[in-house]
């Protein structure tokens, strides 16, 4: 079994993370010019991050800004924007986009239960160091949808 | 009648409870995992579950088929983003009366819940 996402893999997680705010919002996301990096991962306030194994075996996360998931719980109704519940929308989001990935790739992919991070714990994170990064920004607010796989996989081809 | 809201996240819980508000719910319990679900479920006897299935300790297709068993007939409604048929299938089989796809909206959901009882 080769741990590889190709275009149309990863074109899965592409439209799932931007349908994710248009069903939730009514508000639609853009996604930018997707990267691949190598260097030192970098991390916003809040990460939620599921682990990947079957066809492709890593993880996914996504890490967004405080002021992105406030704006998302003010548009959920959730008068709480505490960090205990920042932390929980970030992990529930990342919960949801690979999830409904599962849908698509059907028990050849297996995700784990979210865990989500604050910016210090995501940061002692071992990563592996060739992912996958996709900027999304939705109501002005940038985030990153990233897919990690571990080394001896070859890198995933960029849309 | 009496509803239990089973999900490990606290966000949708709240979702859940905002969105089900209604007389016709008399009482409103929650559980973040199928463990504390069954404990809560073994006392309480709802009417409605509404039933994750990724969660920590027990997972939400084990809840179904204990709750089933317990109480036949009670309505289950599986909320999850795992959207393999298998997954549905499996909900279904085990005793769930329906199954909706996450991500929800407060929308979505009262349609499902009026759904399940205008089929009585």
């Amino acid at each position: 079994m080769t741990n590889h996402l190709g275009e149309a893999e990863l074109k899965v997680f592409i439209d799932l993370s931007l349908g994710y705010f248009a069903t939730v919002t009514g508000t639609a996301a853009q996604a930018h010019s997707p990267r691949i990096e190598f260097s030192r991962p970098e991390f916003s306030d809040f990460t939620g991050m599921v682990t990947l194994s079957g066809i492709a075996d890593g993880c996914v996360y996504l890490t967004l800004g405080r002021r992105l998931l406030e704006d998302l719980l003010r548009r959920l109704g959730e008068p709480d924007l505490s960090t205990a519940n920042c932390l929980d929308l970030a992990g529930e989001i990342t919960n949801t986009i690979a999830s409904n990935a599962r849908g698509h790739f059907g028990h050849q992919l297996t995700i784990s239960v979210p865990s989500p991070y604050q910016r210090a714990a995501a940061e002692q994170l071992p990563l592996p160091p060739t992912r996958f990064v996709l900027p999304l920004k939705w109501n002005n607010h940038p985030a990153d949808l990233v897919i990690a796989l571990r080394p001896d996989a070859p890198a995933p081809s960029a849309a | 009648m009496k509803l239990l809201i089973v999900d490990d996240s606290n966000i949708i819980r709240r979702l859940l409870e905002r969105s089900l508000q209604s007389p016709d719910f008399t009482e409103v319990r929650t559980a973040h995992n199928g463990r504390q679900a069954m404990e809560v479920f073994a006392e309480y006897r709802p009417d409605l579950v509404t039933m994750d299935i990724t969660m920590p300790e027990l997972d939400g297709l084990e809840c179904v088929s204990r709750m089933s068993k317990l109480q036949p007939g009670v309505k289950i409604l599986v909320i999850s983003a795992l959207g393999d048929r298998h997954t549905a299938v499996e909900a279904v089989k085990r005793g769930a009366e329906s199954f909706l796809l996450k991500p929800i909206t407060a929308e979505i959901v009262g349609m499902a819940i009026r759904e399940l009882f205008e089929t009585d």
